[in-house]
């Protein structure tokens, strides 16, 4: 497979082995690449659904409001649990929203970053969240995870394709 | 995240702030919620704050489902994360931290640029005060990990009066003078903030390994690399736990 740096990252790609630990000191990986992935502009329009309840995997930012949490799953969409018994939360719906990190709400609206697109989403019915408002090219490309080293792979082309998420790779 | 890898850090100077771990503490507007203090976009009232690289946009939210662009300003580049609080806006860069007036709502005015924290710190505001966490291993050339309070009452002219040791501090709350610190291998620190120039240690739970905190109405929502925390914190001698939502579950 053909790897190219991306141009980008010219001048600072360059870097040398190094050491990844996380919090509490665990090494985790050496070297974290990840590669971009990428879906054409035209269908981030009618990315955005919900689904039944699924399992967490990579939890990032919460949001609390009234008795219901919402839990952005990274590059992915949004978890709504349902907190109104706090020794019991129930997931109950999961909103799909590419490229998804950062979240809010206002009364019945959750807004979200899709990718590079503000989206408002009526979530009167968690379990039936639609998007009501889209604000295309508000935000700049996705940002990359904290630790990573090196990027691999092909430049994404900045008028036809979005990038939705950085996936880990391991360099061979 | 820790790195010991000095092109990382290039790397991360030049693409990204810390966004991940930042926390709670802005709003009292209960229709709004609680969450990340520092973001791609924030909410104060019934307007909504984006970056958009080196503009920020600003939405009119009175009617949420629709939200309406109604400015564009420049901020300047590196800016790389946005919290509000009352009627400032607070925008995060690798070097500072630039606070603008935002009594108009939709024509933000610059006050000052100040450079105790970076986009790198998370932060929490409590009436005058900042509570702002400091570590090494972030995109921003920290040498050491602490807890800072910063005096805030004059704006344009903040002040450090307080510093605390702290092992690897990440997301902080605070909710009513009660502060939380997640202070990695450490675990959660519990902080009576009453007097905020004298903090008080009133609890440590080392087993509790979280990233963030949002304190609200007595519950302690975390997350952690392996779920999400709840804990009832009505009595800060003994903060309770509730329940876990683990992941893969």
């Amino acid at each position: 497979m053909k790897r190219i740096l991306f141009l980008l990252l010219a001048g600072l790609s360059s870097c040398v082995t190094g050491e990844t630990t996380d919090d509490f000191g665990n090494v985790t990986n050496r070297n974290r690449t990840v590669i971009p992935i990428t879906i054409p502009k035209e269908e981030l329009a009618n990315s955005v659904h919900t689904s039944g309840p699924q399992a967490l995997v990579d939890p990032g930012k919460i949001y609390v409001f009234n008795s219901y949490l919402y839990v952005v799953e990274r590059y992915k969409g949004v978890h709504v649990i349902d907190n109104s018994n706090q020794f019991a939360p129930k997931n109950i719906s999961f909103i799909t929203i590419p490229g998804c990190v950062d979240i809010a709400v206002k009364e019945n609206t959750l807004y979200a970053d899709n990718a590079i697109d503000l989206v408002a989403i009526d979530i009167s019915n968690p379990t039936a969240a639609t998007v009501s408002a889209r604000h295309p090219n508000v935000f700049p490309p996705l940002p990359l995870p904290e630790d990573v080293e090196t990027i691999l792979g092909h430049s994404p082309d900045p008028i036809r394709d979005v990038i939705i998420a950085w996936k880990d790779t391991t360099v061979k | 995240m820790k790195i010991t890898n000095l092109c990382s850090l290039i790397i991360l100077v030049a693409f990204m702030g810390c966004q991940n771990s930042a926390d709670s503490g802005s709003p009292t507007d209960m229709s709004v919620g609680k969450g990340g203090s520092m973001a791609r976009f924030t909410i104060s009232g019934d307007h909504l704050y984006a970056l958009t690289g080196n503009n920020i946009r600003i939405f009119d939210i009175a009617n949420p489902v629709q939200p309406v662009d109604v400015n564009t300003k420049t901020i300047g580049s590196g800016v790389e994360t946005i919290f509000a609080y009352k009627n400032k806006l607070f925008f995060g860069t690798t070097t500072g931290m630039l606070i603008y007036d935002n009594s108009s709502k939709t024509d933000p005015q610059f006050i000052s640029s100040v450079f105790h924290f970076t986009a790198c710190d998370p932060v929490v505001v409590e009436d005058t005060i900042a509570y702002v966490t400091i570590r090494t291993g972030t995109g921003c050339w920290r040498g050491w990990n602490q807890l800072l309070v910063v005096n805030i009452a004059n704006i344009s002219m903040p002040q450090t009066v307080a510093t605390y040791d702290l092992v690897n501090p990440h997301g902080l709350g605070i909710d009513r003078g009660k502060l939380f610190v997640c202070d990695g291998a450490a675990g959660l620190k519990v902080f009576d903030a009453t007097n905020p120039l004298n903090l008080i240690q009133k609890a440590s739970y080392p087993n509790i390994h979280a990233f963030d905190v949002i304190p609200l109405n007595n519950l302690l929502v975390m997350t952690g690399d392996d779920g999400i925390y709840q804990y009832n914190y009505t009595n800060i001698d003994s903060v309770k736990f509730v329940s876990k939502i683990a992941v893969g579950l």
